[in-house]
């Protein structure tokens, strides 16, 4: 017996270095982007991907742009939560498209990267907190999310056969045929609006957002991020209406979903611009903001 | 509790460590802790069903002590049906009963006669058609004589919840596990290891391959009327190592379990897909069951001794029970006819009995003979277990009509399976691995053997790896047996 529990506890040791070797690969191309931040500035951009391609573009307005893929609301109140601990805030612009409340994004967000904002009051139970600060964060193994980023890695770049034969990568969005534009503008939409009623944790974190907001004297302004032709069309008036809370109190609301209607070349794909396209829309944004500002 | 989930993964250390280290000098007491870590195990599912198991186990304890003392072979069968009607009752009410109605009242509304009649919403306690099973045996080898009956409740209590095989079996019978309760187990290092090194595998199968191809077989078969005939094809082939992913992934972990407590369960599986024909595959698949029924059912019958007429209809009630036997419905009564079908033409060739040892015994690859017909009897399986996966009958035969359209021999278009092709090389890797072990109980045993610490530790870190990246982890996918 001896012997076994002795070998058993030399093998979870190294089961441990693994996991320890494993981490710092995770960390470095998945979770240091995420915890970068800086505090100097005084307003700043949280959204999802719609964001991401703004880049450092919104730094030269005194912007911090604090985005990341796959963030929801729960993610951008744990941000909220840290930058009013940690910083001087005045201004946050968040996005409002109208799939930001959806239950899919509920479901794919970072919680296991913003778990980094967090400190023990954002958790109901010392156990929550450790095991969401601490143990889906070191150990690899209890993580879903970091052995979902090693599959994609291995599956997307190692064995994606449409690479086979060398055909080359993604054709660029703008020359697409209209009928696959079409096709996966669809997939989109269905992938986000397939569920007929918002997220109530995600309600019930825009909400949170908005008092806290308010309790910190921090201006929330609500931005529609641009959507390409095919996308808008299909879209229609389909909403999880988080624009609408906004109107309802009485928040400010910056919509651009379609002012690159006839620029596909702005685009990464049907819902997201490229680089041009962010560097474009930053100078459109923060000019609109200066109106906004006029007329107030 | 599911075996793939956290709660187990504390569950067992603590049984482990009360059993080993508390309780190890005293056998009543590690007796008593098997059976409440059993009711707590099942309980955690539904505890409502516990006094299902203890009223059949309590039955059968009685029922089996009256056997013991009776010797008037009147009052002896008399005692022997009671136990089968009051199992069989318990099965038949909560598993066929809304079967048996609905087909009564389809059938008298064919025959013109309105009839009318609610079905009940009935639960299917899990693994009720595994501990029936392995009471019966009890009950039934002791009427033969061929046991003698306990008076050790506990031993017998713990001998028909035995969690690790309680839910999906194997299927013990109770001249093998019973007799294990009432001796000394001592703690086997070597035992424990192989326990361990088992359970890894059995993970593997399970959440690697089977959670996997369930993905893909899920889509497939929900969209089997829009699908080309190649991707209808690769389907069938998903679901047969789905199937056996999961169920052997699971007999595998019972295995492992029971070692780890110093118990010793039948293999259930044998490499069933390196069969070269199907009266091969049906000794290699599911071998608690198929045992069972030979046993209990076929050799009653008068099995193959009671001339060519006898033989065949016994073979297709053994096959048409068993498929019965998986659930209430005519998908799975079809699947057993087929393969009664299959088996056949080994029965009247008299050559069902040709193929005993394992392919290519001496060699390490198999030769052309052997090999297409491997390849052959696992496309018969395969088409078999469309049935045996469909919704109903509609489903499956359309299913199988839009299978065998000119584009089966077209190349399947994968863009709708996004990543099957990674898939397909896991599948690849795990039939090369199964191959390799294929003389041994389960594929990676042989690891014992390598004395390089070094070596053995790298393929366990290997297979942990591959489960935590490539299986399934952020959810816990029952066991497709449990709805058996």
């Amino acid at each position: 017996m001896r012997l076994f529990l002795k070998n058993t506890f030399a093998f979870l040791l190294v089961l441990l270095l693994v996991n320890a070797f494993l981490f710092l690969l995770v960390r470095g191309f998945y979770i240091k982007d995420y915890e970068e931040v800086d505090l100097d500035f005084d307003e700043f951009i949280l959204a999802d991907s719609h964001g991401t391609p703004l880049g450092d573009f919104a730094e030269e307005f005194e912007v911090h742009n604090f985005s990341a893929q796959s963030d929801s609301y729960l993610d951008m109140e744990r941000k909220l939560k840290y930058l009013l601990r940690k910083g001087k805030i005045e201004r946050i612009y968040i996005s409002v498209d109208d799939h930001t409340l959806s239950p899919t994004r509920e479901n794919q967000n970072n919680l296991d990267r913003s778990a980094y904002y967090t400190e023990r009051d954002d958790f109901e139970s010392w156990f929550d907190f450790v095991k969401e600060k601490y143990l889906k964060y070191y150990l690899v193994f209890l993580n879903d999310r970091y052995s979902l980023v090693i599959k994609n890695f291995i599956t997307e770049e190692l064995f994606d056969y449409r690479r086979w034969g060398g055909s080359k990568g993604k054709i660029a969005w703008e020359n697409l045929t209209e009928e696959e534009r079409q096709r996966q503008a669809q997939d989109r939409f269905k992938n986000y609006f397939e569920q007929d009623g918002a997220s109530e944790k995600m309600m019930a974190a825009l909400k949170n957002i908005i008092s806290m907001s308010r309790e910190y004297d921090v201006e929330l302004i609500g931005v529609r991020f641009p959507l390409s032709r095919s996308y808008y069309g299909i879209l229609g008036e389909e909403s999880y209406h988080a624009d609408s809370l906004f109107i309802k109190e009485g928040l400010r609301i910056l919509d651009f979903d379609n002012v690159f209607l006839n620029q596909d070349s702005l685009f990464r794909d049907m819902d997201h611009l490229d680089k041009e396209g962010g560097e474009i829309f930053v100078d459109i944004l923060l000019d609109s903001l200066e109106l906004f500002m006029d007329d107030k | 509790m599911l075996f793939n989930s956290l709660d187990f993964a504390i569950f067992l250390p603590l049984v482990f460590i009360c059993y080993w280290f508390l309780f190890r000098w005293n056998l009543k007491a590690q007796n008593t802790l098997i059976l409440l870590a059993s009711y707590v195990f099942y309980g955690w599912w539904d505890w409502r069903f516990l006094s299902l198991i203890a009223f059949s186990t309590l039955i059968d304890y009685l029922i089996g002590i009256g056997l013991g003392k009776e010797e008037n072979t009147y009052k002896r069968k008399l005692l022997l049906t009671i136990s089968i009607c009051i199992n069989l009752g318990f099965l038949g009410f909560f598993k066929y009963y809304n079967f048996f109605l609905d087909n009564f009242i389809d059938a008298f509304q064919l025959l013109g006669v309105p009839f009318k009649a609610s079905s009940l919403k009935i639960i299917l306690p899990v693994g009720i058609s595994f501990y029936t099973f392995q009471t019966m045996s009890y009950t039934i080898d002791v009427y033969r004589k061929k046991l003698i009956p306990t008076h050790d409740w506990i031993a017998f209590g713990a001998y028909v919840s035995f969690f690790p095989q309680l839910v999906a079996g194997p299927i013990e019978r109770a001249t093998n596990l019973l007799p294990q309760f009432s001796e000394k187990r001592v703690f086997d290092q070597n035992k424990a290891v192989d326990g361990l090194r088992q359970i890894l595998w059995g993970l593997f199968k399970k959440m690697v391959i089977a959670d996997n191809c369930a993905e893909y077989v899920n889509i497939i078969f929900n969209q089997s009327e829009s699908l080309s005939g190649s991707i209808l094809a690769l389907g069938a082939v998903l679901f047969a190592f789905q199937i056996y992913g999961d169920f052997s992934g699971y007999s595998d972990i019972a295995i492992g379990t029971s070692r780890l407590f110093g118990f010793q369960l039948m293999q259930n599986f044998a490499f069933p897909y390196f069969s070269r024909d199907v009266a091969e595959f049906w000794r290699r698949w599911h071998i608690s069951l198929s045992t069972w029924f030979r046993d209990y059912l076929y050799i009653p019958l008068g099995g193959s001794r009671s001339g060519l007429a006898l033989s065949i209809r016994n073979t297709f009630i053994i096959f048409l029970v068993s498929g019965f036997w998986h659930g209430a419905n005519w998908t799975f009564i079809i699947w057993g006819a087929l393969n009664a079908v299959y088996f056949l033409p080994s029965l009247l060739l008299g050559k069902n009995r040709n193929n005993l040892d394992v392919v290519a015994q001496e060699s390490r690859w198999p030769n052309l003979r052997e090999l297409i017909s491997m390849l052959f009897t696992f496309g018969l399986t395969s088409f078999a277990w469309i049935f045996f996966r469909a919704e109903s009958m509609s489903h499956a035969w359309g299913y199988v009509q839009n299978m065998m359209q000119p584009s089966l021999f077209s190349i399947p278009d994968f863009h709708i399976l996004e990543g099957v092709i990674s898939l397909m090389v896991l599948i690849v890797i795990f039939i090369l691995i199964e191959w390799n072990g294929r003389r041994r109980q389960y594929a990676i045993m042989d690891l014992a053997a390598s004395r390089s610490r070094m070596f053995r530790w790298c393929m366990y870190l290997l297979i942990i790896l591959a489960i935590d990246i490539f299986g399934n982890t952020s959810e816990e996918i029952e066991f497709i047996y449990f709805q058996f």
